[in-house]
């Protein structure tokens, strides 16, 4: 009897033993999930193959009509339309007020077909009547780690109150500037944020959506500062480098210039110098 | 023969501004700017240029003119200068509500020039025939300019020449030089004021 039960509780500590580690190996556990879209992708799908053309300086008629849109994505999206508009309208506003461009359109995703480089962009501008868009391309990827608190799922209760999901959300926001017709890049900024947060496993997949969302919320406030500087540094580079953009102002408005011509300049310069010399000669 | 101090000045300016990062933004002429209380970018635009090549051309001629004028003329230095700063920028906002930016010390030159050649139609002979045909030119340009002519053209640096502050620059120098005659009409010598 007592041999019985000696091997009963040996039994019972072997079992409970196995139920760690199983727990700890459970615990040790890391699951992720990854969404991303690329520029290059939608642009240049066949870029091996079919090199893309030089198509000369961009000439960029001030005011502009500016798009905006997100790359679409090759499967299943991972934002709603609904918050693509949001996010999209949060970056237009930031552009409205500047007085070199007319209007921002944002382009709703189902105009853009996913990798339609830019023949999907000639079709875009000839439906909206732009000229420059602004390509947002996005890469998330989420971790999901189980903390030491996890040991309590075994409770069935403990899956349900404790937090012991620890989950990281990592979000890179990248909007590149195109001019279509010229199909040059006029230049690009990103905005990058990281969430961190605890879950249940019971509610895992509604924070990470949360999560989710306060990424790219985060991602692109601060890509927006990053467009405007950027902004600023593209608009000093036309200035310096007027051989690379051409700007046409559709209003009739210009740069003007207070500048003598080189031979004329060159001539009166002359005139005086020589005319002080000779009329001192005589003195 | 006198360092002409004020003219080594105004180049050294002028070549600091055009160096300096970030001053062009603080001080051109910039119609949005000028109209929203920026008022000095009205006088500062005009030591701002667009490029090196841009101020070379320009000092080419602003150089001898502002150096004839502080050794001949030097009382009228500054008047000449700021007058013709203030009127081509007031001319600009009123006359060409199309240039949004402005740069280019041009007008200021040709009022430098202008007051040089009236006021040397009062001087010796040699000097006044000198002056006779500095007039002659600087009158051929304008209306060769109002005509439509450019001897040389700017777009490839990104702006367009505009013909109503250099016209602007030389009235300032005609109406410097008649202050000068009206001050002068009870018969004293027109010659160097110095």
């Amino acid at each position: 009897m007592t041999h019985h039960r000696a091997d009963w509780i040996r039994l019972l500590k072997a079992a409970l033993l196995g139920a760690v580690v199983v727990l700890a190996a459970g615990c040790a556990g890391m699951r992720g999930q990854h969404a991303t879209t690329s520029v290059v992708d939608y642009l240049y799908p066949n870029a091996k193959k079919e090199p893309v053309a030089e198509q000369g300086i961009p000439v960029l008629n001030l005011p502009m009509r500016v798009g905006i849109a997100f790359v679409p994505e090759r499967g299943a999206s991972h934002l709603t339309e609904a918050k693509k508009t949001e996010l999209l309208e949060k970056v237009a506003a930031n552009f409205k007020s500047l007085d070199f461009i007319k209007s921002i359109e944002i382009i709703p995703s189902a105009y853009l077909t996913p990798q339609g480089g830019f023949n999907n962009l000639e079709q875009i501008r000839a439906m909206h009547g732009i000229e420059t868009m602004a390509l947002v391309s996005y890469d998330q990827k989420q971790f999901t780690d189980e903390g030491i608190a996890s040991i309590v799922y075994w409770t069935i209760v403990g899956a349900y109150v404790v937090p012991g999901e620890k989950n990281s959300t990592y979000t890179m926001v990248d909007t590149v500037i195109m001019h279509i017709p010229s199909r040059k890049l006029l230049f690009r900024a990103p905005g990058t944020s990281q969430v961190k947060g605890y879950s249940t496993p019971i509610n895992l997949s509604e924070e990470l959506r949360a999560d989710s969302e306060k990424g790219f919320n985060e991602a692109v406030d601060k890509m927006i500062p990053n467009l405007n500087q950027q902004l600023a540094s593209f608009r000093e580079k036309v200035k310096a480098a007027p051989e690379e953009y051409q700007v046409v102002r559709a209003d009739g408005s210009s740069r003007g210039g207070g500048s003598m011509e080189f031979w004329v300049a060159l001539l009166f310069g002359a005139v005086m110098a020589g005319g002080f010399w000779w009329s001192r000669r005589a003195a | 023969m006198p360092v002409p101090r004020w003219t080594l000045g105004l180049v050294a300016a002028l070549v600091l501004v055009q160096w300096v990062p970030g001053a062009a933004d603080l001080l051109a002429y910039d119609r949005g700017a000028v109209l929203g209380g920026e008022s000095w970018r009205i006088v500062t635009g005009h030591f701002i240029h667009y490029s090196w090549a841009h101020l070379a051309n320009n000092l080419a001629a602003l150089v001898p003119a502002a150096w004839l004028v502080e050794t001949r003329y030097r009382n009228d230095g500054l008047p000449l200068v700021l007058g013709a700063s203030v009127a081509i920028g007031i001319a600009l906002l009123v006359g060409e509500p199309g240039v949004v930016e402005f740069r280019g010390a041009s007008g200021v030159a040709l009022a430098l020039l202008g007051y040089v050649g009236l006021r040397g139609l009062h001087e010796h002979r040699r000097w006044r025939m000198v002056c006779g045909l500095l007039l002659v030119l600087l009158t051929a340009k304008l209306v060769a300019e109002a005509a439509g002519w450019r001897q040389q053209d700017w777009q490839h640096e990104g702006f367009v020449t505009v013909w109503l502050s250099h016209l602007a620059g030389a009235m300032v120098g005609v109406a410097v030089y008649l202050r000068h005659v009206g001050r002068n009409s009870n018969g004293l010598p027109l010659a160097s004021s110095r």
